[in-house]
Formats: structure tokens, sequence, C-alpha cells
């Protein structure tokens, strides 16, 4: 028996096509997994199901009936529970106070402290959390608050469990936990939805996988009739365009369109009078000496013991799943939070305690969130590509004022050689698309011409040609002599772009993948087993 | 241990030391206030409660009250004398009013923030055997010496004075506060009755302002284009008189009269136009109020009788006694009055 | 050892705080005024604070929901020139009128709050003065009148029982109550964590829309015992509680963002407000400096609470 039907569900967010024409469906006491990369439409699928979106076509049929005026308060009461990666637990709340959020038991209008404290145990124990009831959900340690969230699902007594990555921060007891309980629910006839991106978590547990590649059902398996391998190839599912530029050390083949595209170089970008008279603008380092090279690099609860050589003219990779601490790497070299390990420049110990420091060695960061960290949204492209170099635009430095026609100069090189497509200098960062944003963010670092060039998620939500445009600019770059180390959930990305990738699975460099290695199918099994590669296959 | 319990305990030690040292600011203040009690009759504990103190009238009014404390305090008749401002918070102010009867005032003088809020605190002080004296902005309650000014006789006294002036014909413009304000709505009763008298005179337009320069003259001159042919103004206030003056001055046409009140910025103008024809009657609301209500109390503490109404005559200014008020050194924004002299004063007090 | 215990004080280090800070007022309080424990004097200060109490519970309900109020001495003194206009037909009446023109005022900010989309602080500024235009159609000018029994009754203690203690006691039990229905609990869910709540399936614009309703009633209850004070409505009395509610909410640690704090911390930093002005009137010091003393202590008590409470981020 069919209990949930998706049926040709689309949804778009701002004229973006997320999912197209999507069909599954689930069955009384199956358990379906979801699978799909980054951005592939799963979470909008969930969000779909549980009423907090609703579709733009096509229908949820639930029990029979087709869903209509879907919300979170009724698909809870049909019997939908969740566990999302994003938790929802309010964290000055006790735990018990959490575990009923929106349904509290009450007596005569009264919801007692201690009877809740009393109901709230039995589930707590179910789901392997030994907290008292009364303790502050926020007091908690990150995974045992999602065990909350999951004992809150059960409070329900649902009939459809959703498992939106709930098991990313628990550890393997925890995750065997989990598993009793899906176990548990599915015996007793109810079906459970699981998303995670630990294949050998969906493998253990599932009946069924269902397959997103860019918001379509690519094919929905048997468990027992697929295998890994089988799976990652749908998942990534495509073949490498021309969209990369050639390697370092390879020839570059002749690409069509490549003169026309006019990616600026470096000397070009650094628009100060002066950059004229320097040819070559920079020093062609010799290769395999590095800029910049760290050992042992730990944040704290973020990544361990990361080791980095970041060499000019290569192209360095940060892999693995979502949140395994790449972010936490790149942020650490700017000095943006507190890290130890070694950190050497041009083979001399360095310090990097604030972007201060790190700006001064000639490192730029372009993070991932452009419009929190990158721009300065509000203000205007002109003063988003000055600020960074107001020694370009101040001559005789500090205590003076803007010289406006050494701004213009330099705003109008950079937009007309970034081809940053603008009304005017004036026009506001925040009206720009997001390739365009992208590039002002990374435009405002080349006139101070870093060494270092840390990217995170340099393509994320940007359209294909901007795409092929930063793919080849990072390339041109390189080639003049930076250092690039680029994050990225898009393995594509990584392997069409890098040189080397080293993949990180919680918080530590699992393996490192270069030349005819470095392939889609082993950078995925790397990203989930959290292994090397080479020893799993 | 652990940091949090350290800091709950710095915490704690902090607020410990915070109320200490409000603690010992209230010591210090103590303590002063009875040392001069040495004479036959019991010299006063006097506080003033005010709901405004920054503006300029207040400021004049506060000094004169106190020159007028330091004269009785030569005389052994006052000890004490404390303002508090209760700064636009009629809250505030009923707060202030309990605090003195708690300690123990003798005499509590109020300029009040509304007519009726202040009733209960007051007449629990009075029933505490405090004297109350209330001047300027009046409460309702008939428990406390009340010492005002008439409203509608300062409208009266002024529409009399323009159709006398006028010679009993011509149209006039109307120039009041701002509509619904209770001081605007009775001089214009005043006024209107003052000018009765002379049914001849025509009000052309009836314009409401806010009692500041820069609003007055835009009303003003929009209400003038549209009657350029009036005989005089009818104006309540000294900044609305100011603004009228100006937008004649200014525009050059004819020096009508126009009434006013002892703002200096009018005062000035009208000194400087004098030669060329201008003509006023300015009255004011004296800041001399404070010290009858002061010495009214005064002497209702020393066992006198002393009427519960008193209600000071308006000063005349004239063309003639203009000169012993202008103050042509002073800013625009202050209030020039002559002292009212002791005998008057008595008299008012009922001595 | 410790977790339960440093929990158990964090947990109430508002209060306690408070209280401490409470406790050496009250002694150099009574140091000036000998008969500051007796009942006559009870019943005088507590009829003067009960105002700004229940108004800054007001203000906390909505603060606990996430939101903020400065519409509030606007619904205060709407309420109280409507029982100040009416009382003279029948006080319980009037009362009745009152807190129902409080309640369905709050209501609609809550309403306009939760489906305008709009920042709470903007749309109670317009709300302030909608309301304060409603008070002056109203009461256009100082007037109205309470009886006077019942004035004398709440300011001077009836049969020896002060009426605004009990008033306060009866509030804060009310809340109680109203803290562990479900409606309590969605209040703090709501302000905790907004998304969460409604991806649990609470209706998070009613919850918003019954918070300013019930702040509502307080702050309507704040009008009445404000009339009853001073015998009258006043269109203009009310204006000084919005930012003096907020003063007390925040002092009482109650968070700019919603979910956290605690109505008898509210009641206490209330209370200290309340003392520590008429503690100021004692000093002897001008006026202005007054005012400059006033402000200081409560910048201070706050950065002392805010570092003491602070959660470690680190």
């Amino acid at each position: 028996m069919t209990l949930l039907a998706v049926e040709r569900v689309s949804k778009s967010f701002a004229g973006n096509r997320v999912l197209n024409e999507v069909s599954f469906d689930v069955r009384a006491g199956e358990v379906l997994a979801l699978v799909g990369e980054n951005g592939a439409g799963k979470s909008t699928v969930l969000g779909l199901i549980t009423g907090l979106l609703a579709p733009d076509s096509g229908r949820v049929v639930y029990d029979g009936d087709p869903v209509t005026s879907w919300s979170p308060h009724r698909a809870r009461e049909v019997g939908i529970g969740s566990v999302h990666q994003e938790l929802s637990l309010n964290p000055h709340q006790t735990v018990a106070e959490n575990v009923f959020l929106g349904q509290w038991p009450s007596r005569r209008g009264f919801v007692l402290r201690r009877d809740l404290a009393r109901r709230a145990r039995p589930l707590l124990e179910r789901v392997g959390l030994d907290v008292d009831p009364m303790t502050r959900a926020g007091r908690l340690p990150l995974g045992r608050q999602q065990l909350v969230e999951l004992a809150k699902a059960l409070a329900s007594k649902p009939r459809l469990l959703i498992l939106d990555e709930a098991t990313s921060a628990l550890d393997d007891d925890q995750v065997k936990g989990v598993f009793t309980v899906v176990d548990e629910l599915r015996a007793a006839g109810s079906s459970v939805i699981i998303v995670s991106h630990r294949m050998g978590e969906l493998f253990a547990v599932s009946d069924r996988l269902t397959v997103l590649k860019d918001g379509e059902v690519m094919a929905t398996r048997e468990r027992a009739e697929t295998g890994h391998d089988d799976i990652v190839h749908l998942m990534i599912g495509r073949e490498l365009s021309d969209l990369f530029p050639p390697k370092a050390g390879e020839v570059a083949a002749p690409v069509e369109g490549e003169d026309a595209l006019a990616i600026p170089s470096e000397e070009a970008i650094a628009s100060d009078k002066a950059a004229a008279e320097e040819t070559p603008a920079a020093p062609p380092v010799p290769a395999g000496r590095p800029v910049l090279s760290a050992r042992g690099l730990t944040v704290p609860g973020a990544c361990a013991d990361v080791d980095l050589d970041l060499e000019p003219g290569r192209i360095i990779g940060l892999g693995g799943l979502q949140g395994q601490g790449q972010r936490a790497v790149l942020r650490a070299l700017f000095g943006l939070v507190k890290h130890t390990g070694r950190i050497e420049l041009d083979g001399r110990p360095a310090r990097l305690a604030s972007p201060r420091e790190a700006i001064r060695s000639k490192i730029a960061y372009v993070p991932e969130d452009r419009k929190v960290e990158g721009l300065h949204v509000a203000q205007t492209v002109r003063a988003n590509l000055s600020l960074t170099n107001l020694d370009v635009v101040t001559p005789a430095r500090r205590l003076t004022t803007v010289d406006r026609g050494a701004e213009a100069r330099l705003v109008d090189d950079l937009v007309e050689r970034m081809r940053i497509k603008v009304t005017g200098p004036d026009q506001e960062a925040r009206r720009l698309s997001g390739g365009n944003q992208q590039k002002v963010a990374l435009a405002r670092w080349l006139p101070s011409r870093p060494r270092v060039l840390l990217l995170a998620e340099p393509t994320r939500g940007i359209d294909v040609g901007t795409k092929r445009e930063i793919y080849h600019l990072l390339r041109r770059l390189a080639d003049s002599g930076v250092a690039v180390l680029v994050t990225s959930g898009d393995t594509m990305e990584l392997v069409g772009l890098c040189d080397e990738v080293a993949v990180m699975y919680e918080g530590a460099v699992v393996d490192r993948l270069a030349g005819a290695d470095l392939t889609e199918e082993r950078l995925v099994r790397a990203s989930v087993t959290g292994t090397e590669a080479g020893t799993n296959v | 241990m652990n940091g949090r319990f350290t800091r709950a305990v710095v915490a704690i030690t902090a607020v410990g030391a915070l109320a200490a040292t409000a603690a010992c600011g209230v010591d210090s203040g103590d303590g002063k206030s009875d040392d001069k009690s040495g004479g036959k009759a019991k010299a006063l504990k006097v506080g003033w409660s005010t709901i405004y103190l920054t503006p300029s009238w207040m400021q004049q009014t506060d000094k004169m009250i106190k020159d007028d404390v330091a004269k009785l305090k030569g005389e052994g008749k006052v000890a004490d004398y404390q303002v508090f401002n209760a700064n636009g918070d009629t809250s505030q102010q009923i707060a202030q009013i309990r605090a003195m009867i708690q300690q123990k005032y003798d005499v509590i003088l109020v300029d009040a923030g509304s007519s009726t809020a202040l009733n209960p605190a007051l007449e629990q002080a009075v029933n505490a055997g405090i004297t109350v004296a209330n001047f300027d902005s009046l409460v309702t309650s008939e428990k406390v010496v009340r010492v005002g000014t008439d409203q509608k006789e300062w409208g009266r006294m002024m529409g009399e004075w323009l159709g006398e002036k006028l010679g009993g014909k011509g149209k006039i413009i109307a120039f009041n506060g701002p509509a619904g304000v209770a001081v605007s709505e009775e001089r214009w009763q005043g006024a209107q009755e003052g000018l009765k008298k002379y049914p001849g005179i025509k009000v052309a337009a009836n314009v409401h302002s806010e009692y500041n320069l820069a609003p007055a003259a835009q009303a003003f001159a929009s209400a003038y284009s549209a009657n350029p042919d009036i005989d005089g103004v009818f104006s309540q206030g000294g900044a609305l008189s100011a603004a009228a003056l100006q937008t004649l001055i200014k525009q050059k046409k004819k020096l009508v009269p126009i009434t006013g009140e002892n703002y200096n910025g009018f005062l000035k103008l009208w000194k400087d136009n004098k030669a060329g024809g201008f003509s006023s009657l300015s009255t004011a609301q004296p800041n001399y109020l404070g010290v009858i209500a002061l010495r009214a109390a005064v002497a209702k503490a020393g066992g006198d009788t002393v009427p519960n109404q008193i209600t000071v005559p308006l000063p005349k200014i004239t063309d003639d006694t203009l000169d012993q008020y202008v103050k042509p050194d002073q800013p625009d924004d202050s209030y020039p009055i002559q002292d009212l002299p002791q005998s008057e004063i008595d008299k008012l007090i009922g001595k | 050892m410790s977790e339960r215990l440093t929990g158990a004080l964090r947990g109430n280090l508002d209060v306690a705080g408070l209280g401490a800070l409470l406790v050496v007022l009250l002694a150099a309080y009574s140091h000036y005024d000998s008969e500051l424990f007796t009942p006559a004097s009870i019943t005088i200060l507590s009829a003067q604070f009960l105002p700004l109490i229940l108004a800054a519970m007001g203000q906390s309900t909505v603060m606990l929901a996430g939101g903020i109020d400065l519409s509030l001495g606007s619904v205060l003194a709407l309420a109280m020139a409507v029982f100040a206009v009416r009382a003279e037909d029948g006080v319980v009446v009037a009362g009745a009128l009152a807190l129902a023109a409080a309640a369905s005022t709050g209501a609609a900010n809550g309403v306009l709050v939760a489906y305008a989309g709009l920042p709470p602080i903007i749309v109670t500024l317009a709300a302030s003065f909608l309301w304060g235009g409603v008070t002056l159609v109203v009461l256009p000018q100082p007037g109205g009148h309470v009886p006077s029994g019942l004035v004398d009754a709440y300011n001077n203690g009836w049969n020896g029982l002060a009426l605004p203690v009990l008033v306060i006691v009866a509030v804060l039990v009310l809340w109680k109550a109203v803290r562990t229905t479900r409606f309590g609990l969605s209040l703090y869910a709501v302000g905790g964590n907004e998304h969460g709540a409604y991806a649990s399936g609470i209706g998070t614009r009613k919850v918003k829309i019954a918070a300013y309703a019930l702040a509502g009633v307080f702050v309507g209850l704040a009008g009445i015992g404000l009339a009853i004070q001073t015998g009258s409505g006043d269109a203009t009395i009310g204006a000084p509680y919005t930012l003096n509610s907020i003063a007390a909410s925040v002092l009482a640690g109650v968070s700019f963002f919603g979910g956290v704090g605690q109505m008898r911390a509210t009641v206490l930093a209330a209370l200290l407000i309340g003392l520590l002005t008429n503690l100021l009137l004692f000093t002897g010091l001008s006026p202005f400096y007054q005012l400059i003393l006033q402000g200081a202590v409560l910048i201070v008590a706050i950065a002392v609470k805010t570092f003491a409470t602070r959660e470690r981020t680190d």
C-alpha cells in the first residue's frame, strides 16, 4: 500500500527551477532513501512533504488524499514527523518542553512540568538518550540535540518519519540507536524517508533508494538490486564538458571563444600605473616551493591536524561532504578563527591571527556567503571595489581623501576586464546577479596582487556561463604565480578545476587525489566512506 | 572549577558594590537638611516639583524663586530648598510629591504636568499637614493654594485694546495657539468676549499654530497673503506676534497693530519699529507667580490666613512702558519681567 | 559536581542579583524613611509602583515572544482614559471596558506584527501615534472622575490591606498559570526559535497576536491603576512608560531576541527602578545630576548582568 506519493511535482525559486516533474512514492512499512548531490533538490522535496513549501505544479498524495493547503501544523496532525539537519529546538526551553514542542500534553489547560518530564523520559530512552528532561536543550552537545529532535518527532507517533541528515552529528553508537528506532517503526507498519550523505548508512537501513540529480529523479532502485557504484554513477551521471581550462603542466588546447572571453591577465588587473612598468608582474616562483604551508592545522571542533602545501601555479581543492571542516581551514588561513598548528610563508614561520595580518601577507579570501562576508551588498560596486584598494585610490596614502580619478580608473578597468555586468559603477551590489556579485567579490582583491587566493564555494548559485569564466580566470591567476585553494561541494568542479584535491572527513584529510586518480567516482567514494578511496575498492 | 561560577560570584559582588555606591550617594546627601533650625519660628523645608525645568521661562522662574529663598533664609524662615524636575513625566511628579511627603517637607510648590492627575497626591500632602501651593500650570483640586493668571482675561484685555485701537472698525487676523490646547482656547474665548463690544471688527481668518517661531511664520504668511488688507492682528503668544510682525516688515507692508507677549524677540522688534508707527499691547505669564506661591505658602505655614485662589493681575506692556521691559542685550528666547513690589505680593496673599 | 548547582544559580542569577540589589536599596531607603516597612508606606509605594510593574510585565510578555511594543504608553493612556471617563457609571463596567479596549488594541498590534511582516519596532511605533490619537478622542482634556472612595482605598489602604500589592500578587499568579498553559509554552517557543516553532506545527501568528493581547491586558491594568492612583484620566501621561517598561524588562534579563526571561525578575526590576528614582529624590542632588546618576546606574547594572549571564561562545 502506498502511504505517500509525490506526483510530477515542480518547484522554482526566483525563476531558478529546483525540481522538475519529480515523482516517487513511499509504501507503508518501508524505508526509502533519498540520494543526491548537494543542490539536487532533496531538501526542497522534503519541504514540500512537511508543508514548509508549496509546489508550483504537481501534487503530493498522502494516505490516498491529495494534499491541499499543507502546513507544518497539518502535516504533523496527519502523522508526519521530521528531523532536520537544521535544528528546530528552542535552546532556551527544557528538553521535555522541546520534545512536546507545540503539542504539550495538558491537564485542564495546564501543562505540568513534572508530567511533561515523566512523559518525555520513555521517548528519550527509546532514542538512547540519557539526559535529565529538565535540562535546557541549548546546553546539550549538538549530537544529543539531534536525538532530542528524533524524540520530538516520535512524540507525535508518526506514520511517516523523515530523517534529513539526522545522523550528521551523531557517533556510531548513536547512529545504531537511531537505526534501531527506524527498524521498530518499519516493523510497526510506519514508513521512513531517510536522507544522508553517508552511503553506508543508507544501504544499511533502507529498502529502496531514489536518486535525484539536478531536480529530477534519475532512478529508484531496490536495495538488493544495486550497489554503491551504481548509485554514485546515477548521482553524478554527467559528462565533463569544455567547462574547464587545462590544468597545470598540460598544454593549453585552443578553446573556441577563448580570446573573446578576455580573461584579465594579472598585470592588466593590477591597474596601478606602476603595474605597466613591472614586467613580468610576478616573478615565476619555482614550482614545488610552497608559498604557504600548514602543518597540523587545527581549529577546535572543526578541523584537526590538516597539512597543506599551497604552491604557486597550482589550484588545490578541499573536497568532501558538506561541513567536514573545509570552511574552517580557509577561515583559519585568513586569520578569521583561532587555530593552532604551524604555518609557514615562504619557508618562514608566520602567524595569521587576524584578517589584517593575512592581507598584509598577500592572502586573499573570497568567502562562501557573498552577501554577508564577501560584499557590502547595500553599497555600490564602486565602493566595493575601492574599499579593499584604498592604497591605490588614495595615492598619498593615509590622511588624504579618495582620488576620484584613480578610483574611477580602477573601477572601470576591473569592471571591463572582469566583464562585470553593471548599469554603472554606482549600481548597488545587491542588485547584481549572483555571478556578477561573485565577480565583484573576486575582483576587489586583484589590484592588491594576492599571492594566495582562498575561495569558498566560488560558483554556488551561479549560471554555467559565469562558472566557465570564473574557472578560466582562476587558472589564469594560477598561471601567473598565484597559489589557489578552493572548497566546493560540487565534485565535478573540483575534478575539473583542481590539480589536487584533499578530501576531508570529520575535520581530517582522509585522502589526496591528483592526476589520473582525480576522478568523480573516487572523490565521491572517499567523501562518503571517509577513507582513502583506494583501500575501499 | 569553572568560569561561569566565578562570573556569577563576580557579578553578585559587583551588583552589591554598585548598590552600596548608590547608598553612599544617599548618605552624603543626608544630614545637611536640618542644620539651620535655630530661629524662634521653625524654619521651613521647601520643595518645588516642576513638570519641566529646561525651558527658559522655567529657568527664569527657578532663578527668581532661588533669589527669594535666599532672602527668606536670611530671615530664618526657610531652612532648605530643593528642586525636583519631572522631565515631562507626570507619574514621576507624583513620585516626587510622595517623596516630599515622606521626607516631611513643610512646603510643596508645584508646577503641574496634569490638571487632574496630581490631585490625590497633593490632597494627601495637605492631609499630612503640608502647605501646598500650585502656580502657573494649575490643578483642579481646591484644597491647595493656586496662584495663576486669568487666561480669559488675557484674551479679553487684548481684544478690547485692539477694538479700541482700530476705532471699532476693520478686518483682523486671529492668531491662536494649537487647536484643542486649553490655554489657547481660553484666551480666544476671552478675546471674542472683548471684541463683542466692537461689532464693526471682522475676523478675516482664524489661524492656529504652535507657539514656535518657524511654524508660526509659515502659518501667518499664508493667512496674510489671502488677506493683505487687514487692519490688525489679535495674537495670543509672543512667538506668534514676532512671526506676524516679521512678516509685515519683510514684505514692507503697513505695520498694523499686533497684540503680544513679553517674549524678548517680539519686544525687540517692537522697539525697533515703534518709530515706524508700530503699536502693541503685550502682557505676560509673570515669572513671579513662583515667588508669590512661595510667599503665600510660607505665610500660610506660619499660621497666616491665605486665600486659596490667588489670581495675579496681568502686567501691561504698552508703547510707553516698553523700554522698561525690553532687553536688547538678551536672547530672543527670554521673558523680561519687572519684579513685583513686595507690597503688591503681600496684598495678593492677604497680608 | 557543579553542573546542576551552577545551572540552578545561573537560572536564577537574574532574580538573585536583582534581589540582592533590592535588599541594599531597601536598606538605604529605610535609612532615609524610617517608616518604610510600615503598612502605610508599603501601600503608598506599591500604589506608586504598580503601573510601572504592570507595564513592564506587558512589555516583557511581548519581548518574550520576540517582539517589542513601542505603543505601550499610548495603550496605557487609552485604558486610563476609558476607565476615567466611564468610572462614574460603575467601576466594574469601566474596568471591563478599559481592559477590553487595551486587550483589543494589543491584539490589533499583534495582527499588524504577525501579518504585515514588518519589524515590530516599526509597526508599534506607528501604532503608538494611532492609539495616542484615539485616546485624545476619548478624552481630549485631562478629566474624568474616579470615585474618591476607591482612590482613597487604593492609595491609603483598604481595611489595612495594600490593594496594589494584592493586585501584583494576583497578576503574578495569573502569569504563573498562563506560563503553564500550552499558550505559555508556545510563547517561549516562538520567541526562542520562531522557525523551529513553526516547523513543529505551532501557529506562530496566533501566538504572537495572543501575546500582544495578553500584554494589552497587563498594560490595561496598569492604566486602570494609574487612573485610580490619580483619580482621573490624562491622555499625555502614558508616554514615559514605554521606555521605562523596556528598561525594566532589559534589567530583568528579558532578551531582546525573545524566548529568555522570567516575569518575577521583571517585577523586581520595575520595583528597583521605581525605588532607585525615589531614592535619588532623597539625595538632594540637583535634578540634572539625578538623571545622570539614574542612567549610569542602569547601564552599570545591565552591563554587569550581561557579563555575568553571557553564554560561553569559545
